[in-house]
């Protein structure tokens, strides 16, 4: 493929070349700059950030965010605990999301629509706060790890995805060819549908991944454990500290404080994004454009 | 013989089994659940490694399991609690909210003063001494009490609005006055734009007048003071009061519109921040710190300002006045200004009443509230004598009474690898180990400030000290601002509100705040006409201004 | 049809599902926890027709029928808060819809391998920075006092205006700002979809002598219609639901007359004021708008390409 590529590009398609490089490096770099930003000013004296004085280089560089961040037991508990229903909640998810979606892609599946109605219509209507809190405490999982593994790993919006990924990629064709060689369905799925399926397996695992990387929400309303509590909901307490406070008592304790609140917010984006940013190159060599279908075809 | 002595011996071992059962049984320590709230900055893991909370546990025989609510996020927690099963009590004042209690009265365990009196003897006596009435204050319109009161009192700083700073080196520098009317702020102000007023060569880098409108101390509605208009948006104080004491329209008067037009003009003249309204909190510090701003309503400067040397420069000043106006500002409570009617609830779910209200008496003797508030006296503050030294540990009662109960925050020296070590061996002496090396913040560390039992605060500013927290704005209520006999002579006491009326304001009154913000903000960048003005009031009658000050004035005369 | 027919129909359709055990055990672990965690609470959906309080709990509390809706329908906000969630959301969705797709075919068609991962990993970034941080950093770019925009429209002889502060401003800044911290968040989906396009239709088409821009148009685009759809379809089921967060962190006191939307109007209803039924109320009215939206364009995405969500 690599050869016809280098054969046939003609004038046009230098020209479209060219656009694409164009175009795309405008995205980068207007992406790229308010990271870089976030960066410097996570080090940068707030006052210096906060009057737009920032602009690519840090100035009056100071790490007193990081230093105070790092002081807190806090940070190192929420590390390990979001590391904990990341991996798990990860695993769970795919494990419980992948086969729901592969079978609802079926159209040879009875009641499919009836199951895939059922599904949907929980993405619009559910009980609320208060409901889910007594359901949660009627079961017993009020300030418990699994709870917070299990809950929103699941999410209907991937099985959609799935399903339609599945819908378009896995030939009709393909299945009925091997059912007629006798493969049975959990065998199809596992020898045939899950190799094809690899690039939306990295996309739901990247989805599950960031959700459960970013989500404080579980944590905060269902457990009250400063020890269960995942690093998310501790940076935004940062984030929300109360600035305007009024009845701290020592000046320079005071002083320390208001540099540390300002300069903060970016440390915390820093240190609560750098892992899961990682985790996406690793997961792009699975977005490689069709081998496998060509070769299985033949 | 054998016998006898085994009789005996038997009889001997019976009896101390059951002398140690029973003192066992005594010893058994009460288990309490109580919900409070912790702070961020709060840098223990867990309260029960506070040591106050152990002494709390050892003198009234109780074990606490705390339930610690994340401070600024307690909303969705408190609300899944109540849904859920409940603690025994709530140590909490800052968000037990009357609406709460009065929406959710069969939840609390009702109190009546016999027992206040009975088994808080220490809170009892405090209120006795320092609040007239105040059983009313925690009476709720069922005639029922459900919390016991704690928090800070100011019984001197009794204004929670924003008042004006100007910066006098800047006035000195131009060779000015403190303006006292309107019309010399604006030619001061004049002069901050026009002149290099701090100093750094550059003369169009000042802001003379900044303001933010996203923090309630700061923002622009506080200078109706001068036409008259105590108004304060943190509480969506839209109203004032006439002579007799009565609740009367504000924002529909030609004070108003006057105010308006007057501070449009400052805007178009560049002699206001127009961004005051759309920026942020730490846009608005940053250009306080960078010492481009000349004058200010607010809190007080060290809020906003980190170097003490430019937030002394800051001095409070009486709001310019208007002529045919009088200057009039907001009022808060006097008594109970900072204090929290519900600051320790007692559930339905509690079986040991007696012994919690035990553990709140324990907590409102005036020490122990001091250093349930800021931690270990001695080691993080102490009681200090009229010259403001310290009393130290060989303080008496009657020393400490002498004082009157005066305190400071202790400060260390930790500039020098000496200093530091002394610090750091100082902490390790007081059992303060896991604070060694860390940045920490005084009091929010190791105290509960969010529900402290009641105290009085004013006196800890009575100091020649400017650069204390606080005693700038302190300074600036009792030698500025009270002399010029600014302030609202009436105040909007605490009174509750019924659960059905609070229902009914708040759906009378949905998007009323909206109409008034809007209209203060648009007005002044652009300006007032008729029109504008007569279909703002137009709105205003829509969203039932008239039901407005009507709510606040049967409020006020208790009659809702 | 004949009854025998419709009879064979049935027993065809029981011999398969017996047939496909499988996939129905596949299926189970989601669907039980769907029931668990989804439906079982429902049943609070109640609160919205009660004057919910926590003493009497959700099945306790007063039976107060329509009053809550009443309120809402009858409130002076209520054609301000609806049309502007309609507004900004179909805004957003335009603007929003069409640029992560054109991304991701930019991104599958540059030639080099490496630039092409570089710029996904760059692009996908932005998602990770909170809504809190990013309004905090418009508002310090675009101060007039002070933002370097504004020191760059000076220099070019232009005058600054307040960008964050203009009502007239908020939709755009609010609909771009969220175009680009989340373009390169939402390409993924569509690249991942263009993967399980066959290289042999590319293959094909180049010795047919078709140009680069030709191929994105008659292969790309078509391959990752399905996806498309689907992703239009979920869209417009939110139609009602914008997020809370950056709105309520954009407002202030000069665009409340565009700002006030239907998700800050519960949050201060229902969170700030503690009022759970009202809220439980409002709630509901937006889901089902939502759900008639879903279904309505689930049915017209069907018709018209096949593609549809049942």
């Amino acid at each position: 493929m690599k050869r016809m590529n280098m054969k046939r590009v003609s004038a046009g398609d230098h020209l479209t070349n060219l656009l694409f490089y164009v175009l795309l490096g405008v995205f980068v770099v207007l992406c790229f700059y308010p990271i870089w930003y976030v960066l410097v000013a996570s080090i940068s004296d707030p006052t210096y950030v906060n009057s737009g004085a920032l602009i690519t280089l840090p100035r009056g560089v100071h790490f007193t965010a990081y230093k105070y961040a790092f002081d807190q037991p806090q940070l190192w508990i929420g590390y390990g605990n979001t590391l904990c229903y990341t991996f798990f909640g990860t695993l769970f998810g795919l494990c419980v999301c992948i086969p729901c979606g592969y079978a609802l892609s079926r159209q040879d599946l009875p009641f499919r629509g009836i199951i895939m109605g059922i599904l949907v219509f929980t993405m619009y209507f559910s009980g609320g706060l208060i409901p889910t809190y007594v359901v949660i405490n009627t079961l017993n999982l009020v300030n418990t790890r699994i709870l917070l593994i299990i809950l929103g790993s699941v999410s209907v919006y991937n099985i959609v995805l799935i399903r339609t990924f599945c819908q378009s990629s896995i030939p009709e064709e393909l299945r009925e060819a091997a059912s007629i060689d006798g493969c049975s369905n959990t065998r199809f799925f596992f020898s045939i549908v899950l190799p094809l399926s690899k690039a939306i397996l990295a996309v739901i695992a990247l989805y599950i991944a960031v959700h459960h990387w970013n989500s404080y929400y579980n944590a905060l309303v269902y457990t009250t454990d400063t020890r269960l509590q995942p690093l998310q909901l501790y940076l935004r307490q940062l984030l929300l500290i109360n600035t305007g406070a009024e009845d701290l008592g020592d000046p320079d304790a005071l002083k320390e404080m208001q540099q540390m609140i300002a300069s903060i917010r970016y440390a915390v984006i820093v240190l609560s994004s750098l892992p899961i940013m990682c985790l996406y190159p690793f997961l792009q060599k699975y977005f490689v454009q069709g081998v496998m279908i060509g070769s299985i075809k033949s | 013989m054998t016998k006898r002595i085994l009789t005996l011996a038997l009889c001997l071992i019976l009896a101390l089994c059951a002398l140690t059962a029973a003192a066992l049984a005594d010893e058994e320590p009460v288990e309490l659940t109580i919900c409070t709230v912790r702070r961020t900055t709060d840098i223990t893991s867990s309260y029960s490694e506070k040591h106050w909370v152990q002494a709390l546990e050892k003198a009234c025989n109780v074990k606490i399991k705390w339930i610690e609510l994340l401070e600024g996020q307690t909303d969705e927690q408190l609300t899944a609690l109540l849904a859920g099963d409940l603690p025994d009590i709530f140590w909490a004042g800052k968000i037990m909210k009357d609406s709460i209690i009065s929406q959710n009265t069969s939840l609390w365990r009702p109190l009546t003063e016999e027992e206040i009196r009975t088994y808080v003897p220490n809170l009892a006596n405090f209120l006795d001494e320092n609040v007239d009435d105040w059983l009313n204050f925690i009476t709720y319109p069922d005639g029922n009490i459900y919390g016991l009161a704690g928090g800070k009192m100011h019984s001197t700083m009794h204004t929670t609005q924003g008042i004006p700073y100007i910066n006098t080196q800047w006035l000195e520098r131009l060779g000015l006055e403190k303006p006292t009317t309107m019309e010399e702020l604006k030619q001061v102000l004049i002069a901050f734009r026009d002149q290099d007023a701090n100093g750094n060569g550059d003369p169009n880098d000042e802001i003379p007048f900044d303001f933010c409108d996203s923090f309630n101390k700061t923002q622009l509605i506080n200078c109706a003071a001068s036409w008259g208009l105590p108004m304060y948006n943190g509480g969506n104080v839209f109203y004032d009061f006439d002579d007799a004491g009565n609740v009367v329209g504000a924002v529909n008067t030609d004070a108003y519109r006057s105010f308006l037009e007057f501070f449009y003009e400052l805007g178009q003249e560049k002699l206001i921040n127009l961004e005051g309204f759309s920026q942020s909190y730490d846009q608005f510090t940053a250009n306080c710190n960078a010492d481009r701003v000349g004058f200010f309503w607010g809190w007080g400067p060290c809020n906003y300002i980190t170097d003490s040397d430019l937030f002394l420069q800051f001095e409070a000043m009486v709001p310019p006045t208007v002529e045919g106006y009088p200057v009039k500002m907001y009022t808060a409570n006097l008594d109970f200004a900072n204090a929290f009617r519900n600051d320790f609830v007692i559930t339905r779910a509690c079986k040991n009443w007696e012994k919690a209200l035990e553990v709140w008496n324990y907590a409102s003797e005036p020490t122990t509230a001091l250093e349930i508030c800021n931690g270990e006296r001695f080691l993080f503050w102490d009681y200090v004598d009229a010259d403001g030294n310290f009393l130290g540990e060989d303080a008496t009662e009657e020393d400490i009474k002498a004082c009157g109960y005066h305190y400071l925050v202790k400060s260390y020296d930790t500039s020098t690898p000496e200093a530091l070590a002394a610090y750091n061996q100082l902490l390790t002496d007081w059992n303060y180990d896991w604070l060694v090396g860390k940045t920490f913040t005084g009091s929010n560390t190791t105290g509960l400030v969010d529900g402290a039992p009641l105290m009085l605060e004013a006196e800890n500013y009575e100091t020649d000290d400017l650069t204390v927290w606080g005693v700038q704005r302190y300074v600036g209520i009792t030698d500025v601002l009270e002399p010029a006999n600014v302030f609202c002579p009436y105040y909007m006491n605490k009174n509750i509100v019924p659960a059905e009326a609070q229902e009914e304001f708040d759906f009378m009154t949905d998007g009323l705040y909206e109409v008034i913000r809007g209209f203060c903000a648009t007005s002044v960048m652009n300006g007032v006409t008729d029109e504008s003005w007569s279909s703002y009031l137009n709105d205003l009658n829509t969203y039932n201004y008239d039901f407005y000050v009507d709510f606040y004035n049967r409020l006020f005369h208790n009659e809702l | 049809m004949q009854p025998s027919v419709k009879r064979k129909h049935r027993q065809q359709t029981i011999r398969r599902m017996i047939d496909n055990r499988a996939l129905y055990l596949m299926i189970l672990p989601a669907f039980l926890y769907i029931l668990i965690f989804h439906y079982w609470p429902m049943y609070g959906v109640q609160i919205a027709f009660r004057n919910f309080n926590f003493a009497d709990g959700i099945t306790g509390s007063k039976w107060v029928g329509m009053k809550w809706f009443n309120y809402f329908f009858h409130s002076n906000n209520f054609s301000t808060l609806v049309r502007n969630t309609l507004i900004l959301s179909f805004y957003d969705l335009l603007a929003g819809f069409p640029v992560p797709i054109l991304l991701a075919l930019i991104m599958n068609a540059v030639p080099s391998r490496r630039f092409r991962k570089v710029s996904q990993t760059i692009t996908y970034l932005p998602h990770f920075i909170s809504v809190i941080v990013l309004v905090g950093m418009m508002n310090s770019m675009f101060s007039v006092n002070s933002g370097w925009v504004s020191t760059i429209v000076r220099a070019l002889g232009g005058t600054p205006t307040y960008i964050m502060g203009e009502a007239k401003y908020f939709r755009h800044v609010y609909v771009w700002s969220g175009v680009w911290q989340q373009m390169g968040w939402n390409s993924i989906i569509y690249l991942a979809a263009l993967t399980s396009i066959d290289p042999g239709l590319h293959e094909a088409a180049m010795i047919d002598g078709a140009g680069k821009l030709r191929r994105i148009i008659s292969i790309d685009l078509p391959g990752i219609l399905p996806t498309m759809s689907i992703m239009l379809i979920l869209r417009f089921g939110s139609i009602m639901s914008l997020g809370f967060d950056k709105v309520y962190s954009m407002q202030n006191a000069l665009n409340y007359s565009v700002s006030e939307v239907l998700s800050t109007h519960i949050y201060k209803m229902g969170i700030q004021s503690t009022k759970y039924s009202y809220s439980a109320a409002v709630s509901l009215f937006n889901n089902v708008i939502n759900f008639i939206m879903l279904v309505t364009v689930n049915r017209i995405s069907g018709k018209l390409s096949g593609n549809s969500l049942w």
